[in-house]
This record gives structure tokens, sequence and C-alpha cells, in this order.
């Protein structure tokens, strides 16, 4: 895809945006007493009027054997409370291999779910991965599509003589993708299985629930271990449905408008790719930066 | 065009910065009684959060460990702080453990909420 369509597409969300102020203040990942933080690996379970950019991840031999750098944005905008639409895209650089535009990405995302007492909260997203829009190394001529399934559990609901298991939390994802097009070039695209979990555990709950903590910069800090992994299923080439994941091991702080996270990437065999890399990512909620015009849903309703 | 996606993001990451005013979900900051301390019997429950809250629409409950509620008086805004709650403590309190509930309502109509213990000392 020529860059000229995507800021088309841009610019038609943000208009749209900026046009429809019509409704209160939304959320971001809060159910009950906990707040989930945006993670790297998987989606968070909320959906919530937010940005990430950039998001930089640094592999020193992907699963093809390249060094490679992708430097990705992710807009998230409620439509209504609950429900939102996601663009996602990005350059990945590859040496040997080059440069590339990679395929738009987009979501609906609908959070059905949230039991404050138990801390929990699901949501469901239909992603489409479209075809033709990638440039160079990231060229696909097909579509992909992949129903995700999100949910986080807080623990804050274990008795009081556990207190010091109450901040962690657990969240996972659940997909499958789905090429639109079978073969390409006598080769087949494989449907693929794809998930992850993370377990968090979560400072500013320890400080607001546990015990005060004194240092301002821990008590907004939330270490953070992910794990993602994706498996071929049906539709592969005899032999290449090997499971290929990571371990990211890593910490978000957690400030009143934005986080930082930082990761590891750690792969779990050899098909995954050789040596750690690295993911960073600066995350902006626009529910609490924009409350009154960007950060809520276009429609009305009020996050409960 | 590498620098041109550059300079975009750049323009782009200054203007978030640049709006990024004190508008946030209202977390709990600090508490007195502090989270999870022992304390002498405290003549007030007073909640610090990381932004303005508005005390219409914000709850303190304080309820001792056999569940009953101990009487507080309606919470205002400490005045030189609208980011602390305040609720007066009707009577003394005996000795024991604590729960103080708190929903709050930040200037940025967004809900959060929490609790914590504190133990009155004999």
């Amino acid at each position: 895809m020529t860059m000229l369509p995507l800021r088309a597409l841009a610019a038609a969300l943000g208009a749209a945006s900026a046009v429809l102020w019509l409704s209160p203040a939304f959320a971001h990942a809060v159910c009950g007493d906990r707040i989930f933080p945006a993670s790297l690996g998987i989606d968070d379970p909320g959906v919530g009027d937010e940005l990430a950019l950039p998001t930089l991840t640094y592999l020193p031999h992907n699963t093809g054997g390249s060094q490679e750098l992708d430097a990705t944005f992710s807009w998230t905008k409620t439509i209504f409370p609950g429900f939102g639409l996601s663009v996602q895209d990005g350059p990945t650089w590859q040496r040997p291999g080059g440069y590339g535009w990679e395929s738009l990405d987009t979501e609906a995302k609908y959070n059905f779910l949230c039991i404050p007492d138990l801390e929990f909260m699901a949501s469901v997203g239909a992603t489409v991965i479209w075809g033709d829009t990638g440039t160079g190394t990231q060229i696909q001529p097909f579509n992909v599509y992949q129903p995700v399934l999100d949910a986080g559990l807080g623990f804050g609901g274990l008795p009081k003589s556990l207190n010091l298991l109450r901040p962690i939390a657990v969240t996972a994802e659940l997909s499958e993708s789905f090429p639109g097009q079978s073969w390409t070039n006598a080769s087949p695209n494989p449907t693929t299985l794809n998930g992850g979990f993370t377990v968090q555990y979560s400072l500013p709950y320890y400080n607001s629930h546990v015990a005060e903590i004194g240092a301002d910069f821990f008590k907004r800090l939330i270490p953070v271990a992910e794990f993602t992994f994706s498996k071929p299923i049906s539709n592969f080439e005899p032999g290449a449905n090997a499971t290929t994941g990571a371990i990211q091991p890593g910490a978000i702080y957690m400030a009143d408008t934005w986080q930082f996270a930082l990761e590891a990437i750690v792969p779990i065999n050899s098909a995954s790719g050789h040596g750690a890399g690295v993911v960073g990512e600066l995350h902006f909620f626009f529910d609490d930066i924009f409350p009154d015009t960007l950060g809520k849903p276009i429609f009305t309703g009020r996050q409960p | 065009m590498i620098r041109h996606i550059i300079a975009k993001s750049a323009a782009a990451l200054a203007f978030v910065f640049a709006a990024a005013a004190a508008f946030a979900h209202a977390q709990l900051d600090k508490a007195a009684p502090a989270v999870g301390s022992a304390v002498a019997p405290p003549a007030e429950i007073r909640l610090k959060f990381s932004e303005g809250v508005e005390p219409r629409f914000s709850t303190i409950a304080l309820s001792s460990e056999t569940g009953a509620a101990a009487p507080l008086g309606a919470p205002s805004l400490d005045p030189a702080d609208d980011s602390v709650l305040i609720a007066k403590v009707a009577k003394t309190l005996a000795p024991g453990v604590y729960t103080v509930t708190w929903h709050a309502v930040s200037v940025d109509t967004h809900k959060t909420q929490g609790s914590f213990d504190f133990t009155v000392k004999p």
C-alpha cells in the first residue's frame, strides 16, 4: 500500500474523532479495583482510547535469521463504550532483507464482561491484516482474518491473609489466524493458533491496597513477564509446524496519562530466533489526556 | 521518507506531551492512616489521590473486622488541595482492624475505587 491511502484513512478517523465529541470520558482497562496496563506481547483485556507511539522492537536474529528493527504505532478509538476500532502499522528494517512497510492491521474489539468484585474482564476482537497494503519486504498479497479473545484477572479478591499475592494479575490472549488465500506461488499459507499470557505484579495496587510504598518511582512500577506462542495448525508444509514464541520479562512504568514499557524478548526455541531482543513502547491514554474530546467514545454512554 | 516519518512522529509526540495535562484516573497515592499501618485512633481518614476528585460523587466508608460500619462525616476536599479527600471519624475507634473503602470520581469524570486496612493499636 502506498502512504496515500494510509494517510487518508488516518485523516478520516481523525476527522471523525474530532467532529463527534458527544459523550463522557471512557476509562481504559479498569475493572473493579484493578487497572490493567497495556502489555506488549499480547493485548490487554480492555478497550480504550489510546495511542502507542512508538513501539520499537529489535531482534538480533529473527525467525528468518535476519537482524530486525520494527517501529510501529497503534491507535484505538472508542466508537461507543466498550467498543473500539484500532489501526496499527509501521516500517520494518531487516538485514539482510531490506526495508518494508508492514501490512495495515485493523481490529474491532468489544469489552463484553467486567466483574468488578473479581477484577475480571474479557473482550472479543476481530482483526484483519489487509493484503496488498505492505511494501518492500512486507508485501503480502492476501488478507488475514483473526478472531481474538482477551481476558484479565486480578488477584485482589484473595483473602487478606494472602495480602502479598493480591497485587498479582494475569492476562491472556488466544487467537487463530486464517489466511484469505490458501496458496501463494505454490506455497501453502498456514492457519495458525496464537496465544500468550502475562503475569504482572502491580506495585500501584500494592501501594493502595496492601502497604504504602515510599518511593514515587516504585509505586508506579509493574514488573511483568509475558509469554507468547504461535503454531501452524493446518495447511502447512511437511515439518513446518514448529511452535514459535518468546518469553518477555520486563517492567511497565505507569504514569497518570501515559506509560512506558521495556521488555527483553527471549526466543523459546531455535525456530523462534536466536539471541535476546528488546521491545520498548511509549503509550498514551487518550481517555485521560483528552477526556472531553478525542478520548471518549464517539457515541454517548458512560463507562460503568 | 524515513526522515519525514520520524519528523511527523516527533511532532505528534510533542503535541500529545503538550496536551498531557493533569487529568487522569484518580489513583490512591497516600493515605492517613497509611495503608496497612498500625496507628492510634485517627480523628479523620485522609486520602491523597493522584489528581483532583469531585467530593459530591466520591465516597469513603469505614468498617470494622465484623463488617460493622464506623460512622464517618461526609467527605470533603482539603481546601488547599483538591486531590485530598477527608472524612472525619465521628467517634473514637476501638482497637482492631478497620477497612477503608473508597470510590472516587476524578475531575474528568473517571471512576476508580479501592480499599485498604489499618489497625488501631490498643
